[in-house]
């Protein structure tokens, strides 16, 4: 075959995947756009009229159920005075924070039992959810501060340090924070009002999260929101703030909330318990838990609302090099492909409402293999101008139209944040933010789909494994040793 | 494909010129934001002596006493006042005709202007307006009924506590945590009320009344709520009601019932709502309830019998301490998680 | 003259107290969180500190046990109101396990608080 024929023949192919690409990230933009105005709508009504809140009574009333605050933390030492500072200043009529020093090697604990004056008490399970690490001992504050400290062997999994929380937890509704996230002080009445007015049918509620780098903090409080002087943070910013506050909130008004971030979620501790816990198999144990519990009681016909509080806020730390995000987001991914691998048979049936219908077909479609189809896209126009196929004039126009679209989405989102919310006081720090939002799109963007490609292919390859009865690996193996002192 | 790029040219076009709209209006929202900002703020200094004379009993005159954000700043103070500062101001909203103003607004199209009508009635709290506010307990959106319930609560005027229930079973209900706060907040007035409806035809209204008689602790509902925790024919989650409500309103009359409901052994939650109770009354005649309850096959009434045990004072801790090491009298297998626990 | 500190991070509940107080002839330092508060307490050295429970930075409860523990004993032993809404029996334990002299909830009747304030100094330090 001569270069000719090859060329004439692969032509065509390569303009079709070119104009598919193109088409899905409009149509993804367009989507994302559409779910943002649809959360702004119900948001820009919240704004004229929060006197419907009633905070002060949730407060004083006798009926607020207690919440047990779980909190994982491994080497934690860094900022897990300041989490806990935040967390029991928490306005909230009855509650108890329990942190996981899940085999931390620095001063984690120390620290906690030096300002609390940690006590060993004698635990007294509540639930027997599958725990591997071995629980070490249990510890109260002294200080009259409601906080419990467990030390355990950590098997390296997140979700097994809040599996031995859930166990000790006392309380009828329970929050995950993580360790590096400031709450703010009304964060935990704002979200357990969903449960307090509606305590049949509310099973799960979360709040927003914005990352806490560079943002002004004293002892837990944030004093004032600042982004980071770091592009990868600011990025993340207009992400979080797209992903958490808009598209969710619109998720959660079609009833098709799907995922809860761990570091900010609250639920029904017995609904939780007869799910058996978290999932100790999933790298993303907080969708993990949410898709389970939405499966369960849908399929058993019982109450199942998550709702969604966009204006409470979690200020967490986030990832500020591109090594450690990448590592996160393959995380994510590789979750995400585990999550809808396992619940495949959710996706597209009706039976499971807008979860199955609406929410897991788009996270199938734009999130799982959004990477891949924006990776073939480059490497096809990449190939087609090496060939000289591409109409120049063509793609520049197309690909000023997609961009045009991914910057209307970021001032959309921008646009939100200071009509609504408008937490940045600094005028150079919305700036900040819309020129993060523009950037996403060049470079970040594809990076991104980068890391995620790779997150899909580690589940593809450990599908196996991962899915059926996986053996305890080599995490567990401690276990006999550490447990011997326990005892 | 020549129509195409032209189309997405002309759609970036119009693309771009939304953006820089939408630029603009957010560069004009953040400056009139911090413009008005410190504008409220130095307002509010203005206005602060205002309010303080007004408590005071002098009136204030002047332009500032014309000021709007005098009403909304009274309207704030409001909810965390108690006594005579708090009928003062009241009086004052009524006399500058933001009541009567609110009142008009209870009929408005806009969801958020009926919500916020509402509200402040509920701040002004005049038993004037309960009949007002118990008809938008039917309004269609969901927000200004959980408001309107919110109001009623806040007036303290026992009239309201037939509404609010009938509210639970609506074909426009509002939700029974909205509702019990509401009656919870009318505070003890609404005692008789709550008594009578514990013999409603709703177990919704039923359980809802227990729950908070309990919460007053009104012994006088004691024998009513007895009669319910042993009615073999009640709904389950009605008689849970009845005895978490009998084991704070803590009268010992109740003890004996509370144990047999515990002993009978049939529904783990009913026991742990018994054995909750028991903890909570601290009778002595619950003690060896509880110690059996300690053997029960389930596991959360063993937990819940320990717990009730520990706060059944010293006598239940020694009980406790002696069936954990095994020298109690009572027969029966050690729990299992205690064993663990160690 | 009598020396009352208000610590209170709500301006508008700080003020009013401030207000009521000052009608009982006393000079009153208001703060707006309990970082500042201690720190007013301990260069003013009040003859009564009013202090909210919940505020940013240092919680009121941190406040007082701070306050008992300090090396001046004349200080340690100002006497404290906790004025806060949380409401709850335990919270009121707390509270006094921490060391307040007294505990008033919100929403509060200004005037009652007056009438304790009064109760809690010694004769004389108020206005007939």
């Amino acid at each position: 075959m001569t270069r000719e024929r090859a060329v004439e023949w692969v032509s065509p192919l390569l303009t079709a995947v070119n104009w598919t690409v193109l088409g899905y990230v409009v149509v993804l933009d367009l989507a994302m756009l559409l779910l943002v105005v649809t959360g702004a709508r119900r948001l820009v009504a919240n704004r004229r009229w929060t006197g419907a809140q009633g905070l002060d009574q949730v407060f004083a009333s006798p009926l607020t159920p207690a919440v047990s605050i779980l909190v994982p933390a491994h080497d934690e030492e860094a900022g897990i005075l300041d989490m806990l500072s935040a967390a029991l200043s928490q306005r909230y009529p009855a509650y108890e924070v329990i942190v996981v020093d899940d085999g931390s090697t620095d001063r984690t604990f120390e620290l906690m039992a030096e300002k609390y004056q940690l006590a060993p008490v004698t635990a007294r399970p509540t639930a027997t959810t599958q725990v591997d690490g071995a629980v070490l001992s249990v510890h109260r504050a002294g200080t009259g501060d409601p906080l419990t400290v467990v030390r355990k062997v950590s098997v390296g999994r997140r979700s097994d340090a809040l599996n031995a929380a859930i166990n000790l937890a006392r309380h009828p509704l329970i929050c995950m924070i993580d360790a590096d996230s400031l709450l703010e002080p009304e964060g935990l009445l704002k979200v357990a009002r969903a449960f307090v007015e509606d305590p049949v049918n509310v099973v799960g509620a979360g709040g927003s999260i914005r990352p806490a780098n560079g943002a002004l903090t004293d002892r837990g409080a944030v004093i004032e929101p600042r982004l980071s002087p770091r592009w990868t943070v600011r990025i993340q910013a207009v992400e979080y703030l797209r992903s958490f506050l808009l598209s969710r909130t619109s998720w959660a008004q079609a009833d098709a909330m799907l995922i809860i971030s761990g570091a900010f979620g609250m639920f029904r501790r017995d609904l939780v318990v007869e799910v058996g816990g978290l999932d100790p198999l999933s790298l993303a144990e907080d969708a993990e838990l949410v898709v389970t519990l939405q499966e369960y009681l849908r399929r058993e016909g019982r109450p199942h609302k998550m709702v969604f509080v966009p204006e409470t806020v979690c200020w967490t730390e986030v990832p500020e090099t591109w090594a450690v995000l990448g590592k996160q987001r393959r995380r994510w991914s590789q979750g995400l492909a585990q999550l809808l691998w396992k619940n495949k048979r959710m996706i597209g049936n009706p039976r499971y409402g807008a979860i199955g219908v609406l929410a897991m077909p788009f996270y199938l479609v734009f999130e799982l293999l959004g990477p891949v189809v924006e990776l073939v896209g480059l490497l096809s126009v990449v190939v087609s101008a090496a060939l000289g196929i591409l109409d120049l004039g063509t793609a520049a126009v197309m690909v000023g139209f997609a961009l045009a679209v991914g910057t209307l989405l970021a001032v959309t989102v921008v646009a939100v944040e200071e009509f609504v919310f408008h937490r940045y006081r600094r005028g150079r720090e919305l700036a900040a933010l819309l020129a993060a939002g523009i950037l996403e799109n060049v470079g970040f963007r594809q990076v991104h789909s980068w890391f995620r490609l790779r997150g899909l292919a580690a589940a593809l390859m450990r599908r196996e494994p991962v899915w059926t009865a996986m053996p305890r690996t080599g995490f567990t193996t401690a276990e006999p040793d550490a447990l011997a002192p326990s005892r | 494909m020549n129509a195409v790029p032209g189309a997405a040219m002309v759609a970036t076009t119009a693309l771009a010129a939304l953006v820089v709209l939408l630029l603009l209006a957010v560069a004009g929202e953040h400056a009139r934001r911090n413009r008005q900002v410190a504008r409220e703020l130095a307002r509010r200094a203005r206005l602060t002596p205002l309010v303080h004379d007004l408590l005071d009993g002098e009136p204030i005159d002047g332009d500032d006493a014309l000021d709007p954000l005098l009403d909304e700043m009274v309207l704030d103070l409001l909810p965390q006042l108690r006594g005579s500062d708090r009928d003062t101001l009241t009086a004052l909203l009524l006399e500058r005709g933001v009541v009567d103003r609110a009142t008009e607004e209870l009929g408005h199209r806009a969801a958020w202007r009926r919500g916020r009508a509402v509200t402040l009635l509920g701040n002004a709290a005049s038993p004037r307006h309960t009949p007002l506010l118990a008809e938008l307990l039917g309004d269609p959106v969901a927000d200004v009924r959980c408001a309107a319930a919110r109001a009623l609560g806040k007036t303290g005027d026992p009239a309201a506590i037939g509404p609010l229930l009938s509210a639970l079973v609506a074909d426009r209900p509002v939700t029974a945590g909205v509702v019990g706060m509401a009656v919870l907040d009318i505070g003890t007035p609404a005692l008789p009320e709550l008594r009578r409806a514990l013999g409603a035809p709703s177990t919704v209204v039923q359980q809802m009344a227990a729950t908070v008689l309990g919460l007053h602790g009104d012994p006088l509902a004691s024998h009513a709520l007895t009669t319910t925790v042993a009615d073999p024919a009640a709904v389950p989650e009605l008689r849970c009601a009845a005895a978490e409500a009998l084991g704070r309103i803590g009268m010992p009359s109740a003890t004996a019932t509370l144990c047999a409901v515990l002993d009978a052994g049939r529904r783990p939650a009913l026991q742990r709502a018994a054995a909750t109770a028991l903890g909570r009354i601290c009778d002595p005649a619950g003690l060896d309830a509880l110690v059996v309850g300690l053997g029960s096959p389930d596991r959360d009434v063993r937990a819940t019998c320990a717990e009730a045990l520990t706060a059944s004072g010293p006598a239940g801790r020694r009980r406790l301490a002696a069936r954990d090491s095994g020298t109690d009298a009572t027969p029966a297998p050690r729990p299992r998680e205690a064993q663990a626990a160690r | 003259m009598t020396h009352v500190l208000v610590v209170d991070d709500d301006p508008v509940i700080a003020d009013l107290v401030a207000f009521r107080l000052g009608r009982l002839g006393l000079d009153v330092t208001v703060e707006n969180d309990g970082q500042a508060g201690l720190a007013a307490a301990r260069q003013l050295h009040p003859d009564l500190i009013v202090l909210d429970w919940m505020m940013p930075r240092m919680n009121g409860l941190e406040v007082c046990a701070a306050l008992r523990a300090d090396a001046d004993p004349e200080l340690a032993r100002t006497p404290v109101l906790l004025l806060t809404a949380k409401a709850q029996e335990p919270d009121l334990e707390r509270g006094f396990a921490a060391g307040a002299t007294d505990y008033v909830v919100k929403p509060f009747s200004p005037r009652e608080l007056a009438s304790r304030v009064t109760a809690a100094l010694p004769p004389g330090s108020v206005l007939a």
